[in-house]
């Protein structure tokens, strides 16, 4: 039996070279922008992130704050209209300094990816079996019968009933469960050491969402994978990741491990963040509090801190600048009055005080939260 | 008997495909294709007696006795109503499949006017299309392919400018080849670098030779080419058809300019759809997935996007089987091609109604059969059809 044969191989002694420093992926002062007709779009702004071997990160933040661009800009997948700047390391390789012969496989073998909708992630026209041995063939060379056998392994680990017929079945023929299903046995076909999930769940109703994140735990563990989990749910960060990164407007806010966030968050979005989504550990019948206004307009981003129109902390100087993205013990955050520290709480309460904060949010729209 | 056969194959097709209810799509599709046949028969048989003209007079020939007229007027029933003779004429043709002379006995049998030309003109379809085919596909992938990537080609508006300086620079030289060559000279390293540099450029530089050939008219293309290939050089016979069986060179020789004029004609139509729906299929969710998978451009290209875009360029690829005999009407008549399209002209001329009746049916039962092939296409190229076909 040959080596690839086995896609259940251990880790440790899979023949790949040990990862310097550990680090499966430090990507530094990534920047991405995008060329519209109404100008530039910063999408992305200089984000800087570590992840290390078997670590699983999620990124969170609202619709349209850069989470998908940032997680494919990860995998190489940029527009024909985006530009990036900043250096992306992979397994401690720079992406962009891969020989023609590197690259080539490169992508789809160290990284993966699993995309939003499983609806449209298949193509219509091609059979499950085909679609899942395509990289194995190309990448690892397989021959035709033995890709299938691996594909076969794959469907049964990731538990897809009489895999033999699902094979030679079109995606029409598959349930949204199912196909994301393949679609994770599709990107776990080369074993990636890094696999990069964008909302793997959110178009799945929610006893699918469950057992798709549940398999997504037990084959991390099985094969070792780093991972990065993009939701915009915080619930499904909390019981996923180690580490929570909470993204804004093209930037990461706050980051630290996930019990530390919830336990001690400092960033003012992050707390507004988790008042608006149902938590199991409060009563049921607590309100939950949409956060005020819309984020900004990334054509046209405001002068200072982003988030500061809908910020009930805001203060004159976050006006004026963007407050870094700085802490302690792996605790950052990028705010000028954090929450739990007596400056926020001496900015939240000169802003009830006056009844509207420095960038003109009323204290009386936003109270509610507090009832 | 013949309705039989074809509600058996498709059926039996179909099964193949796994289409769901498979034989009553056949017996639908079949049933349809006959109401279209009578439809546009008796249309025909209608107009045609609209123009002014003794028909009989025209079969005979000047010399003709009166009672020899009388007798064949009575003969061919011209003097009873449109319909009793459309009712014998599809009682003979479409139903007992006795397709008689031209128009009066004295001519030669339709049918084997039928099966001198027809292939010749199906031939000549043939080769259009795979010139066409053979010009769109590659082009139009390409041109897909770099529409998404920033643009870095020469401006194609310099293109215009060089043609009209050379054109004005060529009055005084007035040697056509030279200015041909001048032009090309100028126009093929621009266009050669747009192309392969890429970019959106590339793209525009596609399009643009699209357009510009689609404002060309199939005679005024078809006119020059005659002029360039067929009387100032010999690369071109006009001595007539020479079977391919006979000498494949000659063959050749005899037929690839009207092919190349109407491939040319189809391109940028098939170029351009091919391109549209290339550029929306690589748009899709699953070409990023693919992209992710590491996998190769041009897999992703050929094997990912390529068969699903093919269906509009083959819906209206079967819509031109229509040109089978249009467009031919007006090559083969440039051309002096002894296809089908310069017999129906010939037919209308000399008023043999019966002949024009038959001939439209026989392009109608063309149409229609290769339209049904094209249904089935779409279910080959995408399964989902196959479950909704019925
Ligand atoms: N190709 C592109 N051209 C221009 N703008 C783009 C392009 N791709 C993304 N954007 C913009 O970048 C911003 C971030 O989009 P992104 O898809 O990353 O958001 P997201 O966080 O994934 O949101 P969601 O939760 O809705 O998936 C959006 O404002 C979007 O309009
Ligand atoms: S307090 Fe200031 S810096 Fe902090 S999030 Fe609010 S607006 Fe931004
Ligand atoms: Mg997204």
């Amino acid at each position: 039996m040959t080596a690839n044969d086995q896609p259940h191989r251990d880790r440790p002694d899979d023949g790949r070279p040990d990862l310097p420093n550990g680090m499966m992926l430090e990507v530094d002062d990534l920047t991405v922008d995008f060329d519209t007709p109404s100008g530039n779009l910063r999408a992305v702004d200089g984000v800087t992130l570590r992840l290390a071997e078997r670590e699983t990160l999620a990124i969170v933040g609202e619709s349209g704050s850069g989470k998908s661009v940032l997680s494919r800009t990860l995998i190489n997948l940029l527009a024909g209209n985006g530009r990036r700047s900043g250096s992306i390391r992979i397994g401690g390789r720079d992406i962009d300094q891969l020989s023609k012969a590197e690259r080539k496989h490169f992508f789809g073998v160290e990284v993966a990816m699993i995309f939003q909708d499983p609806m449209t992630s298949l193509n219509p026209v091609k059979r499950i079996g085909v679609q899942i041995t395509e990289a194995m063939r190309y990448h690892l060379d397989l021959s035709a019968s033995a890709a299938d056998k691996r594909a076969l392994r794959l469907l049964e680990l990731v538990h897809i009933p009489s895999p033999a017929e699902r094979m030679k079945q079109y995606p029409h023929e598959l349930s949204g469960g199912m196909r994301q299903r393949v679609v994770i046995a599709m990107a776990l076909a080369c074993e990636p050491r890094l696999l990069i999930a964008d909302e793997p769940t959110t178009a799945l109703d929610v006893t699918v969402q469950k057992t798709i994140l549940d398999l997504l735990d037990e084959l991390r563990q099985e094969r070792r994978m780093s991972m990065i989990l993009v939701t915009h749910d915080l619930g499904v960060a909390e019981g996923r990741a180690d580490r929570i990164a909470v993204m804004y407007a093209g930037r990461i806010r706050e980051i630290t491990t996930t019990d530390r966030l919830f336990a001690d968050m400092r960033h003012p979005y992050t707390e507004a963040l988790l008042n608006s989504i149902p938590r199991p550990d409060l009563p049921s019948h607590t309100r939950l509090h949409p956060i005020p206004g819309r984020p900004p307009n990334l054509l046209d981003p405001p002068k200072g801190c982003a988030f500061a129109p809908r910020c009930r902390y805001a203060q004159p100087d976050c006006l004026e600048s963007e407050p870094p993205l700085d802490g302690p013990h792996g605790h950052d955050w990028a705010c000028f009055h954090p929450v739990g520290t007596p400056e926020g709480a001496a900015a939240l309460a000169a802003n009830e005080e006056a009844g509207v904060t420095a960038a003109g949010l009323s204290m009386s729209e936003s109270e509610e939260e507090f009832v | 008997m013949i309705l039989v056969v074809l509600i058996l194959i498709l059926g039996a097709l179909f099964v193949l495909l796994g289409v769901r209810n498979s034989w009553r799509y056949a017996l639908q599709r079949i049933g349809g294709a006959v109401l279209v046949l009578i439809l546009v028969t008796f249309g025909t048989t209608v107009l045609i007696r609209q123009v002014p003209g003794e028909p009989c007079e025209i079969a005979l020939g000047t010399a003709a006795t009166p009672e020899a007229v009388a007798e064949c007027v009575d003969d061919q029933g011209l003097d009873e109503g449109v319909v009793a003779q459309y009712l014998t004429w599809s009682q003979q043709v479409l139903i007992e499949g006795d397709l008689g002379y031209a128009f009066y006995k004295n001519q030669e049998p339709l049918s084997e006017t039928i099966q001198q030309r027809l292939p010749r003109t199906v031939i000549l379809f043939f080769y259009s299309q795979l010139i066409a085919l053979a010009i769109a596909v590659p082009l139009g992938i390409w041109a897909a392919y770099q529409a998404g990537r920033p643009s870095k080609g020469i401006p194609i508006w310099i293109l215009p400018i060089i043609v009209g300086g050379i054109y004005i620079y060529g009055e005084f030289i007035t040697d056509w080849l030279f200015t041909s060559v001048l032009t090309l000279a100028f126009l093929l390293p621009i266009l050669i670098f747009n192309l392969f540099r890429g970019g959106r450029g590339g793209d525009t530089t596609v399009n643009f030779l699209a357009f510009g050939l689609l404002s060309l008219p199939v005679f005024v293309l078809g006119v020059i080419l005659r002029y360039a290939f067929a009387e100032e050089r010999n690369w071109f016979s006009l001595a007539g058809y020479v079977p391919i069986t006979d000498n494949v060179i000659e063959h050749l020789k005899s037929i690839w300019v009207p092919a190349l004029v109407l491939g040319l004609a189809a391109a940028p139509v098939y170029l351009r759809l091919l391109r549209a729906d290339m550029i929306q299929n690589l748009q899709q969710d699953f070409v990023s997935v693919a992209k992710a998978k590491g996998m190769s451009n041009t897999h992703i290209l050929l094997r990912h996007v390529l068969r699903p875009s093919t269906v509009t360029l083959m819906t209206v690829l079967g819509l031109n089987i229509a040109q089978l005999v249009n467009g031919a009407l007006v090559v083969e008549y440039i051309f002096d091609f002894d296809g089908m399209g310069s017999y129906l002209i010939e037919a209308i001329y000399r008023q043999e109604f019966f002949a024009v009746q038959t001939l439209v049916a026989l392009v109608a039962i063309i149409f229609v059969v290769t339209n049904m092939v094209i249904d089935v296409f779409y279910s080959v190229v995408d399964p989902r059809v196959r479950a909704e076909a019925a």
